[in-house]
């Protein structure tokens, strides 16, 4: 799974109102490998916005968002750093 | 945002699935402890007279001594007149064979996963089963025979092999090395006698199940090992009891002798009745002295693991007598509920270039209380030896206690001593990372608590590794911190 994917999946699940998923592999591996990995082992840091995540506890969120990219089984995920919050709290 | 439910003080049920009661006839003895009970054990087991000359030496040593207090432990005084000191299934000392067992002791067993009959010997291990005060079967003899391998209750060896018993018997924990052992010393109704003869490695495990079943009895066992030169033999050790509302006492006593070459294994799963775990009601109160001699090049390993009892207090030491011997100790010890255990181990250095191991880790949850508590001593003699001695306490939730009394005392220059010990804690963090990828609860838990406690789990034999690790996630179902 690719970036795109990876943030269409997000949008289908949680119509976010504000999503941003930045591409940090280069803080985990050399620019060279980089190179190499073409869509595997990525490193992301999601931010990720929406209202569905206001009844949910951090770890609901957290596991939810697991879930819908099938974390465990996707070659695409290195490593995810998730912030996930309601528009609410986000203002905050 | 709602707010965790990852609660230092969640609580879920969590059953003992072992304190089911047999229904069995048993004769028993009145209580009460004094001169008369000594003598009518030793005369209901049909004993020698040099026997029952121990015993009272034994009853007249302890008579004389006073309950430790030393130990950190809450417990109320314990009235020993108020316990049964003798009870057995069905009135008889042994039946002939197994085929002469009542079916109820037979699928008793059968529930606690214990084979009775000669598949022990085919599935690798032979089995000495102890319910109350006696030995009900020993499994597998005759192929033990074949090897010269001796594996009977202690009843029968103190008839059978007497000259052996006279030789052995309290000469690693004497008559009156303390309060307990003196106890045991004097009322001991059963137990295992073990010699592998000179070379032999024993071809199977050998195993023995303590149950104890009638209300208001103690057990009182003794177990002897004698490993002859260059044998080799591992021994596994397995206990439950029904669930009862009042504490009953189990003291007992191993004793094992490693002459030279030889090598010990001794593995424990304690998984007695550890009481209610709200109220800390009932239980059992576990009081072991556990010994092991080393002559030249042998080594004794004793491997534990104490998920059990409302009250542990137990030792389980090695006397590193011959040169180049070697001891071990790996335990993992769990408390939860109102569980209190003080435990660890001794070792003493006498010979040259010994050396000795001790990985303890305590696992404290509920309310549990835990103390661990070495003791490491090296003789004047013992030039070259070496110990390494690690111990790590985990904590889960905020109402447990670890605490650690680690005894070392050094007389010799030459010798190496490391001590390394920490204490952590289940931290939500740890949880939060295991949980989101989707496992439950108990199960980040089990795998934090599993990876913690693996350096001794790999000491076990595999079966016994296997039946420990699923006795502890079920003995920290509901410990969450």
């Amino acid at each position: 799974m690719n970036q795109l994917e990876i943030e269409t999946k997000l949008k289908e699940k949680f119509s976010p109102t504000h999503i941003d998923l930045v591409d940090k592999s280069h803080t985990h591996t050399s620019p060279d490998h980089i190179e190499t990995m073409m869509d595997k082992e990525r490193l992301y840091d999601l931010t990720i916005i929406a209202e569905a995540f206001k009844p949910m506890t951090l770890l609901e969120r957290h596991q939810s968002i697991y879930k819908v990219l099938d974390i465990m089984n996707n070659p695409g995920i290195h490593g995810i750093k998730i912030t996930a919050s309601s528009p609410e709290e986000w203002k905050k | 945002m709602k707010q965790e439910k990852i609660t230092k003080d969640t609580k879920l049920e969590s059953g003992y699935k072992w304190g089911f009661e047999t229904n069995i006839k048993s004769v028993k003895i009145p209580k009460g402890l004094n001169e008369k009970t000594i003598r009518t054990i030793s005369k209901l087991k049909e004993e020698p007279k040099w026997m029952l000359d121990y015993r009272l030496k034994a009853y007249r040593s302890w008579v004389k001594k006073k309950q430790p207090t030393w130990a950190k432990l809450r417990m109320p005084e314990i009235d020993f007149q108020d316990i049964v000191y003798y009870a057995a299934p069905g009135g008889q000392n042994k039946p002939k064979s197994i085929e002469d067992l009542d079916p109820e002791l037979i699928e008793t067993y059968k529930k606690l996963g214990i084979s009775l009959g000669e598949m022990g010997a085919i599935e690798g291990v032979a089995v000495d089963a102890v319910f109350d005060s006696v030995s009900i079967a020993t499994t597998a003899r005759t192929e033990l025979e074949k090897h010269g391998v001796i594996f009977c209750s202690i009843s029968e060896a103190i008839k059978e092999y007497p000259d052996m018993i006279k030789k052995y018997m309290g000469k690693v924990v004497p008559i009156n090395d303390n309060f307990y052992s003196a106890l045991n010393s004097a009322v001991f109704s059963d137990g295992t006698f073990v010699y592998i003869p000179k070379g032999v490695r024993c071809p199977l495990e050998l195993s023995t199940y303590f149950r104890i079943n009638e209300m208001d009895t103690g057990q009182f066992e003794r177990t002897l090992i004698v490993a002859d030169e260059d044998s080799y033999v591992s021994y596994l050790e397995g206990c439950t009891a029904p669930i009862r509302k009042n504490n009953q006492l189990h003291a007992a006593i191993v004793e094992i002798h490693a002459l030279d070459g030889a090598e010990v294994k001794y593995s424990t799963v304690q998984n007695w009745y550890p009481g209610d775990e709200k109220t800390g009601e009932g239980g059992i109160w576990n009081f072991v002295t556990k010994r092991g001699i080393c002559h030249n090049r042998s080594k004794i390993s004793w491997n534990q693991v104490e998920t059990g009892s409302a009250i542990t207090w137990k030792y389980p030491s090695c006397i590193l007598k011959g040169d180049d011997s070697v001891g071990e100790f790996y335990s993992v010890a769990v408390t939860k509920g109102w569980q209190q255990a003080d435990t660890g181990t001794k070792m003493i250095h006498i010979g040259k270039r010994t050396k000795s191991t001790i990985v303890s880790k305590g696992i404290s949850a509920g309310n549990g209380q835990q103390t661990y508590r070495g003791g490491v001593k090296v003789m004047k003699g013992a030039d070259g030896g070496r110990n390494y001695t690690q111990c790590d306490s985990l904590l889960i939730g905020d109402k447990c206690g670890a605490h650690t009394f680690p005894y070392i005392d050094v007389r010799n220059p030459t010798f190496t001593q490391e001590h390394e010990a920490t204490t952590s804690n289940v931290s939500d963090d740890q949880l939060f990372y295991c949980q989101q990828r989707g496992l439950s609860t108990e199960d980040a838990i089990h795998l934090i608590v599993g990876g913690f406690c693996n350096d001794v789990f790999n000491k076990l034999p595999m079966e016994f590794a296997i039946e420990a690790n699923a006795l502890l996630a079920v003995s920290l179902e509901g410990s969450v911190g």
